[in-house]
């Protein structure tokens, strides 16, 4: 298996050292970059990464700028924001700037780990609140649909994001599905990537009611 | 103070603001429940109405002065007088009911020498008994609104068959006099009456909006205290004995990974996503989840009966319970399957039960009666007015917890609903 390129962004220190030894002395795992800022961050992108962890509180600025500049130059590498409480709110913003899911910053080695993996392998992280958040958001609570473009979820998209906003685990999920492990997944991920298309539609739908674009018929 | 009134479309005059802010002064800042809602709101309306009555009052009493007639501005000035002191009676504690009652009678009783003074029948002064019913209505409700028509009708009536037998009373004023009085008194009832009306609803909008607030503090003090003497003082204590180097990496980390546990479920009590329990309670087995999986435990859960909605406080104490008793189960029970189930409020409407049922070693009363986990969960069950039991169910425990679903548990999750008088436009 070749080797996974890392590149982090985190502002603290301590947790910065402390992430990027763990991923040293897994094998398998190589640290490209591992920086405090976002213009470091910004310039760390230049490299082959095939995962960017990135903290959203940075000194210099968002986080979410460095995923809708990976998003912007269509960069094939994975970015996972780094939270402490996976607080709905940054995370869902992050997703919809295009992020693949999140990791917990208190997570141990094995925990950091998995995630990676799961990520890796096409899988995305979710956690109830976030689940319960997206169930909402994308049923367009109080959110001006703009035509042609607002997505919806399958059935079975909603009925696993249900599932897992009730606290169910991935494997329960798959069971209650009846479906693979690897497909509630996938599921996930394929809401996540609507959750991002629909925010990129209602920006551009909002800045056309605005009037900063115009579309030519 | 007034973001929230000041956001209200309905709004707009800083006059109407400016009246309200004063009005405010009078509400506690303590009023939480249901009927202080709506002491809170009737509070407000009288002081509205007290003031509208000044400013009238003042306008006309001087223009009776004016036009000859000093006895009739006297009586005018009286009702004056009384609505300047009545912010006082509020502050004291007098109903508004009382208040409301006692007002219109002044003004009630001042019509009858005004009218008796100026012309009787033809008394610009009359048009003022249609201003009683509205304003009693508006501050006193329905009763009274109902008694002041009848009173009001009746002082019309007498004027009107004194007036018909023939007798005419004493005119202070010339008739050029009474022709802009008139004109002044209808001008100005319809305009209180426009103003009362168009008031109410933001006076409403501003007095749940305080309620709101009240709310809101009282259970973020609650919480906050609680942070303190909880994570706050374990951290300190891990701190010091961090410091002594007195505790070992395993128990230090156990111990901050406690911390960050509760700190959790406070972040979750106070930020329940749609505003149910369910939620934070999804986010708890999502968490513990995991850990039962490494330990190679079975762990199954049920959830039945309708949304559960909890004030932030007793939100949190039954995370923290259900926390407590997860955490028992895969620590000290050495089972192999554990069963948490959920009723909230499906057997019994009114009740909620949790269990932890494990097939472990059993619980032995006697030698885990000392046990700090226990106790703090017996006051947790306390907290939210209920009860926990355990039950040696050999193989295996079942502790369950069990708390009303009264108003205490749920009050914050009630949309507060005020008892609006009078709501324009509905």
């Amino acid at each position: 298996m070749p080797t996974v390129t890392i590149g982090l962004v985190e502002d603290d220190e301590l947790l910065r050292e402390s992430l990027t030894l763990m991923l040293e002395n897994v094998g398998g795992f190589a640290v490209a970059g591992a920086v405090g800022t976002l213009a470091e961050g910004l310039r760390l992108l230049d490299r082959q990464l095939d995962v960017l962890l990135v903290d959203l509180g940075l000194p210099d600025g968002s986080g979410l700028e460095l995923i809708a500049e990976v998003r912007a130059r269509d960069l094939a590498c994975k970015v996972l924001v780094l939270t402490v409480f996976a607080d709905v709110r940054s995370v869902v913003a992050a997703i919809e700037e295009g992020a693949d899911g999140y990791l917990l910053k208190q997570s141990d080695s094995e925990q950091v780990i998995g995630a990676l993996r799961t990520v890796l392998a096409g899988g995305a992280p979710i956690s109830p609140s976030v689940a319960s958040h997206i169930l909402a958001k994308l049923r367009g609570e109080g959110i001006p649909k703009p035509k042609g473009s607002a997505v919806s979820l399958t059935t079975k998209e909603t009925a696993v994001l249900e599932a897992l906003a009730s606290g169910r685990s991935f494997k329960e999920v798959a069971a209650q599905q009846s479906i693979s492990l690897h497909t509630v997944g996938d599921h996930v991920k394929a809401i996540y990537r609507k959750l991002s298309v629909n925010s990129r539609g209602e920006a551009v739908f909002k800045a056309v009611q605005s009037g900063l674009i115009t579309i030519k018929p | 103070m007034y973001t929230e009134a000041v956001a209200n479309p309905s709004l707009r005059s800083s006059v109407r603001q400016r009246v309200l802010s004063v009005a405010e002064r009078y509400i506690p800042p303590d009023q939480r429940n249901d009927d202080q809602l709506d002491a809170a709101h009737r509070t407000r309306t009288g002081i509205l109405i007290a003031w509208l009555g000044i400013g009238l009052t003042t306008s006309s009493a001087l223009l009776y002065a004016v036009l000859g007639s000093p006895l009739s501005a006297a009586a005018i000035a009286s009702i004056g007088v009384f609505l300047s002191v009545v912010h006082l009676a509020i502050v004291r504690g007098v109903p508004l009911v009382v208040i409301g009652n006692a007002a219109t009678a002044l003004t009630w009783l001042v019509t009858f020498v005004v009218a008796s003074r100026t012309g009787g029948f033809n008394s610009p002064a009359i048009v003022w008994s249609f201003f009683h019913p509205v304003t009693t209505y508006v501050a006193c409700g329905r009763r009274s609104a109902s008694v002041w028509s009848v009173l009001s009708a009746a002082q019309i009536a007498i004027f009107f068959t004194v007036d018909r037998l023939g007798y005419t009373g004493a005119q202070d004023l010339s008739t050029a006099a009474v022709y802009p009085l008139r004109a002044a008194g209808f001008i100005g009832c319809i305009v209180a009456n426009v103003l009362l009306i168009a008031s109410i609803e933001g006076v409403r909008t501003a007095s749940q909006a305080a309620v709101d607030r009240a709310n809101r503090s009282v259970e973020r003090q609650r919480i906050l205290g609680d942070m303190h003497d909880g994570v706050g003082s374990q951290l300190i204590g891990l701190m010091i004995q961090a410091r002594a180097k007195k505790i070992d990496d395993d128990r230090l980390l156990a111990s901050l990974g406690s911390c960050l546990d509760d700190l959790k479920l406070i972040v979750d009590s106070l930020d329940p996503g749609d505003g149910s329990a369910d939620v934070a309670l999804a986010e708890l087995r999502a968490r513990v989840g995991p850990r039962f999986e490494a330990a190679g435990i079975d762990l199954t859960w049920t959830q039945v009966g309708p949304r559960l909605d909890l004030p932030a406080e007793g939100l949190l104490q039954l995370l923290r319970a259900l926390q407590e008793m997860t955490s028992n189960a895969l620590r000290h029970s050495g089972a192999r399957r554990v069963h948490v189930s959920m009723s909230t409020g499906h057997h019994d409407p009114a009740q909620c039960t949790i269990e932890v049922r494990d097939d472990g070693i059993g619980f032995d009363p006697v030698q885990r009666r000392s046990g700090r986990g226990l106790a703090s969960l017996h006051q947790r069950a306390r907290r939210l007015g209920g009860s926990v039991s355990f039950e040696d169910a050999r193989p295996g425990t079942i502790v369950r917890m069990e708390f009303p679903l009264t108003s205490r548990t749920t009050l914050a999750a009630q949309p507060m609903t005020l008892r609006t008088r009078f709501t324009p436009g509905r």
